[in-house]
């Protein structure tokens, strides 16, 4: 039975949680003909299954997990980093090829070796410690993003048009495995190739829905993610190149170009070290490492490039935003953690006061602009800004403390970014004060402000949005916290303008959402369905599990950002 | 001996935790059988409290920390739960206990009972921490639960909260350069004297500032007295500029003169003493926040971190400025509220000043003195707001006891006030050399006239809190009684009454010298004359209080009137909060206003008009510039996915 079933799928985990949605879009496909309660129940199941497939990652990963070979243990260190690994060739592949070479006796002979064709570009996929989060998160959140489809406005005869119900549920599925492609890849290309297709899916699903105005926005959006996509794109390739000049194969049948990517990392910092390749390396990754940097930073939102994601957030359809802020967003703080940070330490600590600097003011002119900012939709984007540049910040610190609240910020800014745009209101009616015009329910107090009896829907869903929020704003026990908590500890030992900084960040988007909290949203048009119930439930479950027990957390994240950085233990001698 | 100091131990962290797990049932259960269980766990604490105090003065040894869990580990990084082996910790849960009893007796129907147990168990972790991230934890906590305490129904976040953030993040700040300066770890233990005094001293001054804004305001201090409001208020929705800022922790609503509400308030003349206003915090709740939540907290910090504050020279002198200036400022608004909660309120907050004057001292035994005044005070203060709230009129006698006893000036206050003179005398007396020829002079440093003006502080509080207090009492004896005594008004009145006393004889008892002679103990009582005469200067507020309050009379409205501007400012809390609205709200809301408009102008317009500009000069080839960007996204795409192709070319060959 477990040989049978269970090992099958637990041993590729990655792949299965890549192949899942694409089959589900072929199902849809099908079963389309069927109607469109036999799409919904395809992706019910489809979404059913993916969650239970990334819960199993997650428990399953192992983080202590001893290398199985005395050569991977030489090359990526004595932990299995990576694992449920699964490698096919894709572009270029082995072949035979016949030599002729001369024996003792001086005699001709053929003989058959293994030759490499083309470059050696393979479908990899596994997760470490960081992208299994990463995954999880991505998971959940198409999930709820999905189940928040708008209303379907049924055709003249009372049916549901069709197109209207399979396309944006292909387009879903076709995120699902891009964005989970984008980080489970092991792959240079299949993480660029993935990347890119997020934003098509992003395009299509934006195209299908949303406001007026977004036949405006989005394209400046996806040419924002496209000049970085490029840039990483560039950047990569060159290293890459480099990597493959550097290592000199003995065998010119064996190709000389890795696109893996624990390899690539593993390899640049081995043979980097001394000598000749040193004064190679010097010379050229200065070039790759700023195209990485601009390549993986631009699309992050960060202020004052903030524009094209928050003009997007505020015209997607809901659930398209919840993944946009969510997930594709952090995919930058990701670059950063795969590629910028191990494969460039010492340029990275050589700037990261700079850095660290201005990533902190990007994030204190974004909570400002939040700060003066009336409409709710904005107000988060330009609050999912500051927190990315917050996690930024604590990436760009290389020490333990920032690297781990950066990455558990990404964490807990999904699950309240999530459950803050869920609970929004389906139509755009603003605030209460800006509805009051219209709403004679609304009548002024005694000293001005606005009275309203709320229903129980109402009441609900703005003691919710008031739990979202406390754990925004980092309250103890919630998810928050623990990233408000630990981060500064990293900072302080990295910079203190960067610290004071972040502080200052933290401070004004807590006033600023207790000015939001002021101006309550209009939820007297919606219902609270039994959807509502599951997904409340599972995003408030998880905010808190995250701010009582991270513990959790940091125990599969820690070793992977250990081996991956050069964290300096020694922080007190360091300033 | 180790079973039983765990078990105590295990309760006084596990009952608050228990209690919070049972007030879920709030709603399923009776909110009686609710208030007794609470009320058990209280007792269990304060008694485990009590047993741990006696166990560690007969065995001093027997009582070690205990950790009971681990929140957070990273290497050199760790956040354990549990408890220290600390006197003042266990003086501190007792105190958080006996407040909460109190509170219990007559919590309001209409607050909840979670937030209440939550905030116990944050006042808890925060009391018994032995490191600081469980401090933090505990701090936070506490503040956010309390806070919560005080919205009514739906009401939107209190403001109160906003202030303790401030706090928060100033206290982070100097846990965040703490900890990477002692050598990395976040236990109290290492912050000896020894370690502290490796360190250099600026940057001890750094870290001990940003502990002192910490404090400043989890303690209500001034200048974070004042809980910063939303520009939503009546005022700004009528146009005024003063906006509605509230101090809600202190129960003032400033209302600008000529406004609606002000003219009804002082036309109706039952107002002049009145109920606190319906939207204002309970006096139960403003007990729990006072007594135990906000003010307790920080005094416990601030003796927790003692030696660094020893080691700060110059934020002591800060914390003393700051402390002088809140007592006095406190004492002259107490002299002008209209109700018993804002007069409690200020009084208990300027006390907090007076504790913070003592620790500036810079002596460890003089600030424990004040420390332990306003500990004793703060059991009392909250015995006087319960009372208000559950049994008023029927109270009477007990206020009267109490009343005279915080009037007549606590025993402890008279020994602060000796020690500050003397220190200010200290100080003085040290020669100074003009030049290097002059024979040294005794001038006195800029220290010494700040130690002068603060001994002049606490001479006019002491005026100002007798002249307060029985203002109060006089004034509120002409409140005819609202509604009959009910069958709890018992049990709370029992309850006062032995708090009380037990208050009254400990607080002399304490204060008292012990001596031991081969006769055996003898006591020598409490001073109430020293160098400093705080006792007839509260006797002079008496009996300017009853001069003028004792029977109705013009008096009070000629002498406001002869007094001018400062009657109204000493009403208006010296404009503290339009202030505060003038200098920090405003200028923020109108940046974050004009920081949008820019971003609209500059980077939505500008950049339009840029691209427009640019499609002009390039003429019609470039126009998918001014259009819109799907053609350039289109490009952009292709070129990369030639880009990659030429590269993947080039690699097969």
């Amino acid at each position: 039975m477990w040989d049978t079933l269970v090992r099958p799928i637990r041993e590729h985990l990655p792949l299965w949680l890549m192949l899942l949605p694409v089959c589900s879009a072929v199902l849809v496909g099908f079963v389309r003909l069927a109607g469109a309660a036999a799409v919904r129940q395809t992706m019910l199941v489809n979404l059913l299954l993916s969650v239970a497939l990334s819960v199993w990652l997650v428990v399953a990963y192992e983080p202590l997990k001893p290398a199985t070979s005395q050569e991977e243990a030489a090359l990526l260190g004595p932990l299995e980093r990576f694992q449920f690994r699964d490698s096919f060739a894709w572009v270029g592949e082995t072949r035979s090829a016949l030599v002729e070479r001369l024996n003792r006796r001086g005699e001709r002979r053929v003989i058959e070796v293994p030759a490499q064709w083309g470059p050696n570009i393979r479908f990899a996929v596994g997760v470490d410690g960081i992208s299994v989060w990463f995954v999880a998160l991505s998971v959940l959140l198409v999930s709820v993003g999905s189940s928040l489809r708008e209303p379907l406005r049924p055709n003249a005869d009372g049916r549901m048009p069709m197109a209207v119900i399979s396309t944006p549920s292909v387009a879903w599925l076709w995120l699902q495995a891009s964005l989970v492609g984008t980080f489970v890849a092991l792959d240079v290309v299949l993480f660029v190739a993935c990347w890119m297709s997020t934003l098509l899916a992003i395009a299509w699903l934006m195209g299908s829905g949303g406001d007026s105005q977004r036949h405006e926005v989005v394209p400046r959006l996806l040419k924002t993610s496209w000049w970085g996509g490029w840039l990483v794109t560039l950047g990569l390739g060159g290293l890459v190149l480099v990597f493959g000049w550097l290592r000199t194969s003995p065998n010119p049948a064996v190709s000389s170009l890795i696109f893996s990517i624990p390899e690539l990392i593993a390899g640049i910092g081995q043979l980097t070290v001394a000598g000749e390749n040193a004064f190679l390396w010097g010379t050229i990754n200065v070039w790759l490492f700023w195209l990485l940097v601009v390549g993986f930073t631009w699309p992050l939102g960060l202020a004052p490039l903030h524009r094209p994601f928050v003009e997007a957030f505020a015209s997607a359809p809901r659930g398209v935003a919840l993944v946009l802020a969510g997930a594709l967003l952090k995919i930058g703080v990701y670059g950063w953690l795969r590629f910028v940070a191990p494969v460039f330490p010492d340029l990275l600590h050589q700037h990261s006061d700079t850095f660290t600097t201005l990533v902190g003011l990007s994030s204190l002119l974004a909570a400002a602009l939040a700060f003066g900012e009336r409409d709710w939709q904005r107000r988060i984007a330009l609050a999912t800004s500051s927190s990315v540049g917050l996690s930024l910040i604590g990436v760009m610190t290389q020490m333990t403390e920032g690297l781990t609240g950066g990455l558990l910020r990404v964490l807990s800014h999904g699950l309240t970014a999530g459950l803050l745009v869920w609970l929004l209101p389906r139509e755009r009616v603003g605030s209460l004060f800006q509805a009051a015009a219209n709403d004679d329910r609304c009548f002024a107090d005694e000293f001005g402000g606005l009275k309203k009896t709320p229903d129980p829907v109402t009441l609900r869903r703005r003691r919710l949005v008031r739990f979202a929020l406390f754990a925004w704003i980092g309250l103890p026990g919630l998810s928050g916290f623990v990233a408000e908590f630990v981060t500064p500890f990293g900072l302080f030992q990295h910079e203190f303008n960067a610290a004071a900084l972040s502080l200052m960040t933290s401070g004004l988007i807590a006033w600023m959402w207790v000015r939001a909290d002021r101006e309550p949203l209009d939820w007297s048009r919606e219902l609270w369905t039994r959807r509502d119930n599951f997904v409340v439930a599972a995003l408030v479950t998880l905010n808190v599990a995250l701010g009582v027990a991270p513990q959790f957390v940091v125990n599969r994240l820690l070793p992977s950002l250990m081996s991956a950085l050069p964290v300096q233990s020694e922080h007190s001698e360091v300033r | 001996m180790d079973t039983l100091r765990t078990l105590l131990i295990g309760t006084l962290v596990g009952a608050p935790l228990m209690a919070y797990g049972l007030s879920f049932l709030e709603g399923k259960l009776s909110r009686r059988v609710l208030l007794i269980a609470a009320q058990l766990m209280a007792v269990a604490v304060l008694l485990s409290a009590i047993g741990l105090l006696v166990m560690s003065r007969l065995w001093p040894d027997s009582i070690v920390g205990v950790r009971l869990g681990t929140w957070l580990s990273l290497p050199g990084f760790e956040v354990t739960l549990g408890a220290r082996s600390d006197d003042f910790a266990f003086v501190l849960t007792t105190l958080t206990s006996i407040v909460l009893l109190l509170a219990l007796s007559a919590w309001p129907q209409e607050v909840s009972l979670r937030w209440l147990m939550l905030a116990w168990f944050g006042v808890t972790l925060a009391n018994v921490a032995g490191n600081l991230g469980q401090s933090f934890v505990g701090w936070t906590l506490s503040a956010w639960a309390s806070s919560e305490l005080a919205r009514k129904g739906d009401k939107p976040l209190r403001p109160v909260w906003l202030v303790q953030r401030v706090s928060d993040i100033a206290m982070l700040a100097g846990f965040g350069i703490a900890w990477m300066h002692l050598a990395s770890t976040l236990e109290f233990s290492a912050w000896t004297p020894e370690a502290i005094g490796s360190l250099r001293p600026e940057l001890i001054e750094s870290i001990a500032l940003c502990f002192l804004l910490g404090v400043i305001g989890r303690c209500a201090q001034l200048p974070l007295s004042v809980w910063l409001e939303t520009e939503q208020g009546f005022a700004a929705q009528s146009g005024n500029s003063m906006s509605k800022i509230s101090d809600v922790m202190v129960g003032v609503w400033n209302v600008p003169d000529g406004h609606e509400v002000a003219e009804r308030l002082k036309a109706d003349r039952s107002n002049r003493w009145h109920e606190s206003p319906e939207d204002s915090v309970p006096p139960t709740v403003l007990a729990w926040w006072l007594c135990a939540a906000f003010l307790p907290v920080g005094i416990g910090l601030l003796v927790r971190l003692e030696p660094l504050f020893a080691a700060a020279p110059h934020t002591r002198l800060l914390m003393v400025a700051v402390g002088a200036f809140t007592l006095l400022m406190c004492s002259a608004n107490a002299a002008a509220q209209t109700n018993w909660p804002r007069v409690l309120s200020q009084f208990a907050v300027g006390q907090c000043g007076f504790v913070l004057i003592a620790m500036g001292m810079g002596s460890r035994s003089k600030g424990l003195l004040g420390v332990s005044a306003f500990l004793w005070q703060s059991v009392l203060i909250a015995v006087l707001l319960v009372a208000n709230s559950a049994i008023r009129r029927q109270a009477t006698r007990l206020m009267v006891v109490a009343l005279s006893f915080m009037a007549a000036g606590l025993c402890g206050r008279h020994a602060v006030a000796d020690s500050v003179w003397e220190h200010a005398r200290k100080l003085f007396d040290i020669p100074i050399k003009v030049s290097e020829e002059s024979e040294p002079v005794v001038l006195g440093t800029t220290e010494t006239r700040l130690w002068l003006l603060v001994v002049g502080a606490i001479f006019l509080s002491e005026f100002l809190t007798g002249f307060a207090l029985f203002r109060a009492w006089f004034v509120s004896r002409r409140e005819s009684v609202s509604r009959p005594a009910l069958n709890g008004d018992r049990q709370v009145r029992i309850l006062m009454g032995i708090t009380t006393l037990l208050v009254l004889l400990g607080s002399l008892l304490a204060r008292g010298e012990w001596e031991r002679s081969d006769a055996g103990f003898s006591w020598t009582p409490p001073r109430m004359f020293g160098v400093v005469p705080l006792l007839p200067l509260a006797l002079a507020g008496v009996v300017l209080a009853w001069w003028m309050y004792s029977k109705p009379s013009s008096l009070p409205e000629k002498i406001a009137a002869a007094m001018g501007p400062f009657a109204r400012l000493s009403r208006n809390r010296f404009y503290w909060d339009d202030l505060y609205f003038l200098l920090v709200v405003h200028p923020a809301t109108v940046i974050g206003e004009w920081l949008v408009w820019f971003e609209e102008r500059a980077f939505g317009r500008g950049a339009g008009s840029v691209r427009n500009s640019v499609a002009s000069v390039f003429g019609e080839s470039a126009e998918p510039l001014s259009r819109g960007s799907a053609m350039i996204g289109a490009l952009t795409t292709v070129g990369s996915v030639a880009v990659l192709a030429w590269m993947l070319l080039w690699l097969r060959s």
